[in-house]
């Protein structure tokens, strides 16, 4: 009787666990392999054995780190300017004032995007002779001559992050909105009875309410930006002079443009690693939560 | 609005929460979809009583949740059905890749094409086109795979490593002697390896020097440069005089048309990438090309933003009069004087084989040109041939030659032909008999990925130009 | 109601101002470069209004004929939309049942809900390959079907997360009324959990379909022609620098924002309160 509504259950669980498996667990567990070997792209020589000398090269590519802190730092700065920015815009969208509905409306816009088409977007706008941004800035007087975002090695990496947070603030600002609705009233008029000014409101009432939420937003975004492909890809493929090139595309350039499979998966582990860890500590999180 | 859900939850059963959830999520889905008034997102649950569980209302937005979900199921047959063309019995099938371009544009493929399946009805090429920066990957992927394409279009830098790795047909004994006599020997020269001819030469192609006629007769210039020398005076009085902001544009964005361009400038300064031995020697024969191109960015004769430029840009901002100098291929031509896409007339615009350096040479100009070929993986090879054959040869060429030069010797004396394009022709004939080319390497892209990298470096400032080439060599023989 | 003076409401007054501003600006000047006519696209300083109302390029992307511009692009649109339409169905049919089992019988299953966690985080890029000559040899390259199918893995951690909360809140006495009919699995999943369901599967739905609109790694690499290529990697090619319209490229990206936007516009609330259930446990 139990086996038999074991069975039935595994039954119900196949064709989750076989599409997942077969699109993501049998190449993940390929990709391991590859990455002991020197296979290259097109399979033309017999892929050798090297044991772990992949892993040890990865760790010795300047390129490779370079990359990786191209992806921490677009991580970083992502994510933290959207939670700031993302929390501000829900509070203010919060308040009672005329029109709110219609602003909240507007607020799923940049979401609603599709990444490729706001990379294309920012391009067209960033663009150093026709482009909106300078043209406007130039006009107001803000710059005195046109300058080239996406085209400076200083500037190319946060000019993609503000394209990037345009996009994406708007849906932590919309689960935070969400959230501060939850937000009984009397709590905040309890609080302002007993004195507390608008900071300590915020601080202590609705800032721990707004937390859970938060965190979810938090990682949602954390696992989105460290991956981070396509919004480059489109808007520099990894130029100037590599300023711009995250883990996933030094990957993508390794494994397809130089050809050399084995290498590629090896730098694809490393990453999957530290992504590892970063939902080691989430199910942590969760965990505890939970308990 | 009342919100006494959560205090209500934390006393209440675990059952009667759950139902409430569930009833709170209901409600609000049938709000939020039928209710568009935006108001607000709080969830309005003052009725907390479970027999609501089976009430009317949620039978209603159920059946409205059905009703979507039944569009869904019924929108996927429309999309599905009548994707591929019914294919008659015994007709060969034929994939091409090519290349999204100005020129020959993709509708241009298309068109020969569609003349080349009118001809041959037993035969169907299915055309795909992605960017240059794709067109290498996407080939050895589909060559990697089971699903290679019959014909693709090679730039003349891969030729060496898809010849490497056995990709290519040999065509030698296949090619009509009316080609083999017919067609410009510069063009056979990089299709050719070790002695065997693996690709068709489908246009032959060099980085001219394209100058705004009318900014230097106001600078009191009526030639063009005899010299980089002159042409760098040139750009100084220009700039000295206001006439133009930034006299030089060129496109330096991290990608293979940065090396086209500083290979431009290596070849009028009479250095190479490798010796005889095959090293890498840029750190020594190539410093003062790029300190040329280092100190034009400056002392602002070089337009800033030229950094992020490909071709189609710095084409856009010669032909808005924004430079008076670029270099660019064959194709800006007819464009940087056809009214809908400039506003230069053609009486304004110069085209030359870019000037070398005073004695050192005359002039400078190194190969751009694509060929087409038969992979080695195709079923097909006869048809996927003739296909190319077809397209390369000069009936089609010349029909197509507004844009693109032919790759037929006789074509350039043909008046018909040069009509309209005489400049072009001109220095069409003495690029093909001077050109280099770029190193001829298997590991080309990944050695030209390297000296982008440096290269934009010098350009940024971040390192002398003598130690941006030094180390890229440098991390080019420890590859 | 906490009141407030008078140069709060200005201060809120311009602070809303600016956020209409930022929100809406770039979209609007896509919209506007759209119907601009090339010519007005590069001036210095720009022209900000149109000189004309030209839309030319709309028509470009959106005529039907051999060999045409308009052809790649509504192939690629109409590929888009049963690529999206496909994963997604394929989805909600492979979720139910399996959320209902990690919903009924968690203590077993959480293992396979960790691994579905665990898929979500991955980079693509790290198995990307060994799929790709997968797909090769079974000669599914070049096909929505089978892009849909990779689609499914971005979208069933989602789905199966978001409709596993949603069971958990159905009541189970529910279903035991009907175990005492007799009823199996199947039919009690069908007859009883389905109708409650419905609405958060709407919900699932439209958030899938957005994501699998929105994807556009895979398509990149295992699409090239009109038979499967998504509209996301015709944008890319379109934006890619070798296209010199610019009006021609903003028409592509309204078009593509279109089918997302207006559905995030009419389904706001109900994507919001998905995505926020995907992730807070109340």
């Amino acid at each position: 009787m139990a086996t038999r509504e074991t069975r039935r259950l595994s039954l119900l669980l196949a064709p989750m666990i076989i599409i997942m498996g077969a699109v993501i667990g049998w190449p993940l567990i390929q990709t391991f392999v590859l990455s002991l070997t020197d296979s290259d792209l097109m399979n033309l020589s017999k892929p050798a054995f090297v044991g772990l000398s992949n892993f040890t090269r990865a760790m010795r590519n300047q390129g490779y780190l370079d990359s990786l802190k191209v992806s921490a730092l677009f991580a970083l700065v992502v994510v933290l300017s959207e939670m700031v920015l993302g929390t501000s815009v829900a509070l203010l969208l919060n308040e009672p004032f005329k029109g709110r509905a219609f602003v909240r409306g507007l607020l799923i816009l940049p979401w609603a995007v599709p990444t490729t088409v706001n990379a294309m977007m920012w391009r067209l706008i960033y663009n150093p002779e026709y482009g909106a941004l300078n043209s406007l800035l130039f006009q107001l007087g803000i710059i005195d001559q046109y300058v080239s975002w996406i085209g400076t090695a200083d500037k190319a990496l946060y000019s993609v992050m503000f394209a990037d947070i345009w996009k994406n603030f708007s849906l932590v600002s919309m689960i935070a909105l969400a959230a501060l609705q939850t937000l009984p009233e009397s709590q905040i008029e309890a609080a302002t009875i007993d004195g507390a000014n608008g900071w300590q409101r915020f601080r202590f009432i609705t800032l721990p309410h707004l937390i859970p939420s938060l965190q979810v937003a938090l990682v949602l975004r954390i696992i989105e930006t460290v991956k981070v492909f396509d919004i480059i890809y489109v808007m520099t493929r990894g130029g100037p002079a590599n300023k711009t090139r995250s883990a996933s595309i030094f990957v993508y350039q390794e494994a397809f443009t130089n050809s050399r499979m084995g290498s590629g998966a090896a730098y694809a582990i490393i990453m999957v690693c530290v992504i590892m860890i970063l939902i080691a500590f989430y199910l942590k999180g969760i965990s505890k939560k939970e308990s | 609005m009342v919100n006494e859900d959560e205090e209500a939850g934390s006393d209440s059963t675990h059952f009667y929460t759950e139902v409430k959830m569930y009833e709170k999520t209901h409600r609000a889905w049938y709000k939020d979809n039928f209710n568009l008034d935006g108001s607000d997102y709080t969830l309005d649950t003052t009725n907390a009583s479970t027999s609501n569980v089976l009430d009317i209302p949620r039978r209603n937005h159920m059946k409205k949740g059905v009703v979507f979900l039944l569009c869904l199921v019924c929108l996927l047959p429309l999309f599905s059905g009548g994707k591929k063309e019914a294919v008659a019995a015994g007709t060969v099938e034929l994939r091409f890749l090519g290349m999204a371009q100005a020129s020959y544009s993709e509708q241009n493929v298309n068109d020969m094409t569609a003349d080349f399946m009118r001809d041959h009805p037993n035969i169907t090429v299915y055309t795909e086109f992605v960017p240059y920066e794709d067109l290498r990957n996407k080939t050895l992927l589909a060559y990697g795979s089971n699903n290679s394409y019959d014909a693709v279009l090679v730039d003349d830098i891969w030729y060496t490593e898809y010849d490497t790795k056995g990709m290519l047909r040999d065509i030698t004994a296949e090619v009509p002697q009316e080609y083999r006599d017919g067609v410009l020997q510069g063009g056979w020269n990089f299709v050719t390896k070790g002695g065997r001819v693996v690709g068709m030469p489908w246009f032959l192609d060099a980085m001219y020097l394209f100058y705004n006629k009318s900014m230097l007769a106001k600078a009191g210039y009526h030639a063009p440069p005899a010299s980089i020398e002159e042409m760098v005076d040139m750009g100084r009085t220009l700039k000295a005089r206001g006439i133009v902001q930034y006299p030089f544009v060129f496109s330096l964005a991290q990608a293979e048309a940065l090396i086209c361009v500083y290979a431009n400038f290596l070849e009028a300064y009479g250095g190479s990438f490798q010796d005889d031995a095959g090293n890498y020697i840029l750190d020594t024969s190539g410093v003062k090309a790029l300190e040329l191109l280092v100190n034009l960015k400056n002392e602002g004769l070089l337009n800033p933003n030229s950094l992020e430029y490909l071709e189609e840009d710095v084409r856009r901002v010669f032909s808005t009069a924004d430079a008076a100098f670029t270099l660019n291929w064959a194709y800006m031509d007819a464009l940087a004087s056809d009214p809908a896409e400039s506003i230069l007339t053609a009486d304004e615009v110069g085209i030359m084989v870019m000037p070398g350096v005073r004695g050192i040479k005359e002039h400078a100009a190194m190969s751009g040109s694509m060929g087409l070929s038969v992979l080695n993986k195709s079923k097909y090879p006869a048809e996927a041939l003739e296909y190319i054959l077809y397209l390369s040869s000069k009936p089609v060429q010349d029909k197509h030659s507004d844009l693109q030069l032919p790759v037929w010797t006789a074509s350039y004396d043909d008046p018909k032909i040069r009509a309209g394009h005489e400049d072009l022709a001109d220095a069409a004939k003495l690029a093909f008999s001077i050109m280099n080319v770029r190193p001829s390497v298997p590991d080309y892209q990944e050695v030209s990925s390297v000296f982008q990298e440096y290269i934009q470096m010098a350009l940024y400032g971040a390192k002398t130009p003598q130690q941006a080439l030094s180390e890229a060599v440098q991390k080019v023989k420890g590859m | 109601m906490i009141k407030r003076r008078r140069y709060q409401t200005t201060l809120l007054y311009i602070a809303v101002v600016i956020l209409v501003i930022y929100l809406t600006a770039p979209f609007l000047w896509l919209i506007i470069m759209s119907i601009s006519p090339s010519t007005d696209l590069t001036q210095k300083p720009l022209r900000w209004i149109p000189s004309s109302i030209d839309l030319s390029s709309y028509e470009n992307l959106l005529t039907m004929g051999i060999n045409t511009r308009g052809e790649l692009f509504l192939h690629a649109l109409q590929n888009s939309l049963t690529t999206a339409l496909f994963a997604v169905f394929i989805s909600l049919l492979v979720t139910i049942p399996a959320s209902w089992v990690l919903s009924r019988h968690p203590g077993k299953k959480s293992f396979v809900l960790s691994a579905a966690i665990f898929t979500f985080m991955l980079p693509p890029i790290a198995y990307a390959l060994p799929l790709y000559r997968m797909l090769s040899r079974l000669g599914w390259l070049n096909n929505s079907f089978s892009l849909a199918l990779v689609y499914c893995t971005i979208v069933l951690p989602f789905c199966v997360w978001l409709i596993k909360e949603n069971i958990d809140s159905i009541p189970y006495d529910l279903e035991e009324s009907a175990i005492i009919d007799g009823a199996s699995i199947a039919r009690r999943i069908i007859n009883v959990v389905m109708p409650l369901l419905l609405p958060a599967l709407g919900t699932v739905a439209l958030l899938a379909l957005i994501m699998a609109w929105d994807e556009y790694f895979y398509a990149l690499l295992f699409t090239s022609s009109k038979e499967a290529i998504t509209l996301p990697v015709v944008i890319a090619n379109l934006a890619s620098g070798r296209q010199s319209s610019y009006n021609l490229i903003a028409a592509g990206g309204v078009i593509a924002s279109a089918p997302p936007v207006i559905i995030g516009m009419l389904f706001q609330r109900a994507l919001v309160r998905g995505l926020v259930q995907g992730g807070v446990k109340e």
